[in-house]
């Protein structure tokens, strides 16, 4: 037979226990959401796979590529997608800092994605006055999609991976209600692209 | 008398005329740029905060994203120097984000009433519920303490 103290810690217990149980319906209303919340951002080839992003450019021809942004942010949130070009010693965003790159920006895109949607564009470049000044080569523009971008841009020739070097990069901002502006999502894509043939 | 009337009528006309047909100026074009960027958001905000309160924002998260597709339109015929496309995408979208707005707006509106109803409700439920169970255990504890006693004092002593 339990002790009249034991039987008074029992008691305890369960009320303790019941009223715990009894206020879970309102802890919950104050609990906060506790799951990861991230966004996705890819480029794609031609035929929607990895294997074949255009590396090997040339003046007058068009590529393809697919653009996508996916949201798990527990909510819908509102993107804005900053298109940039480079060469091999321009800005790059920096990951470990959450900055974006300081480059200017050529295009936005701007999405309103649903939690758990995705957003998915086509994207057409194409360049053109190409030329090449001893071991540097220019490209004056750019084409993406309808819009033509002056660009201007130069690179060194690489000797070690032999050929011209840019990347087209696309950062991922997003809004953010509190500031009432677009800050860097700290996420971003990029493809390598090597000038050819000048012409 | 009626010359003067027929003739400044013809003005008037001609005015409106070449008033509706003026192409559109760039200032004009980036402020309604402008425009529809500051409404997007404000009816993103809008939704987001429906949302939060558990409405389905589904169709208006939708149209939140033809409005954003209208702007992005706006823009790029806005580089290519199509300014009067622009001006009409951009006030496309001005008018989709409106829309969005004003349903944004009465949605979080009764949802905020109704949010308010069911946290109010469980919170009463849980003091309430509380409060009984406590009431309920003190009595039963009290019955159980007294019974107990009287067990207690039945209890013959035995001296071995």
């Amino acid at each position: 037979m339990l002790t009249f103290t034991s039987y008074k810690a029992l008691f305890i217990a369960v009320a303790l226990v019941g009223s715990l149980l009894l206020s879970t319906p309102t802890l919950v209303l104050f609990m906060p959401w506790s799951g990861e919340a991230f966004s996705e951002i890819w480029v794609l080839g031609s035929s929607h796979t990895t294997s074949d992003y255009p590396f090997n450019v040339t003046a007058g021809e068009q590529y393809t590529i697919y653009l996508g942004v996916a949201n798990h942010m527990a909510g819908t949130s509102y993107y804005t997608l900053k298109v940039k070009f480079r060469n091999q010693t321009d800005s790059y965003p920096d990951t470990d800092l959450g900055k974006a790159s300081s480059l200017p920006t050529l295009n936005e895109y701007r999405i309103v994605i649903p939690d758990g949607g995705v957003w998915e564009k086509q994207l057409t470049l194409s360049f053109s006055n190409i030329s090449t000044l001893g071991n540097r080569c220019v490209i004056q523009n750019l084409k993406i999609n309808d819009l033509t971008f002056n660009v201007n841009k130069q690179a060194q020739w690489d000797s070690k991976n032999a050929g011209y070097y840019y990347q087209l990069l696309f950062e991922l901002w997003i809004f953010n209600p509190s500031t009432q502006s677009f800050q860097y999502h700290n996420r971003y894509s990029a493809i390598w692209l090597n000038m050819t043939s000048p012409v | 008398m009626k010359a003067l009337f027929v003739l400044l009528l013809w003005f008037l006309l001609f005015g409106a005329l070449v008033f509706s047909c003026r192409a559109a100026s760039d200032s004009e074009v980036s402020s309604r740029i402008s425009e529809a960027e500051n409404t997007l958001r404000n009816a993103f905000e809008t939704v987001t905060k429906a949302e939060q309160l558990g409405a389905n924002t589904t169709g208006l998260v939708s149209e939140l994203r033809n409005a954003g597709e209208l702007l992005n339109e706006a823009e790029t015929a806005y580089r290519i120097g199509n300014l009067d496309g622009a001006l009409s995408k951009a006030d496309e979208s001005i008018t989709v984000a409106n829309k969005v707005f004003y349903a944004a707006t009465s949605l979080f509106a009764s949802f905020s009433v109704k949010t308010q109803r069911t946290f109010l409700n469980t919170i009463v439920f849980s003091a309430v519920g509380i409060i009984l169970f406590l009431i309920a255990l003190t009595l039963i504890w009290l019955w159980f303490s007294r019974r107990y006693n009287k067990k207690l004092l039945k209890m013959k002593v035995e001296v071995t």
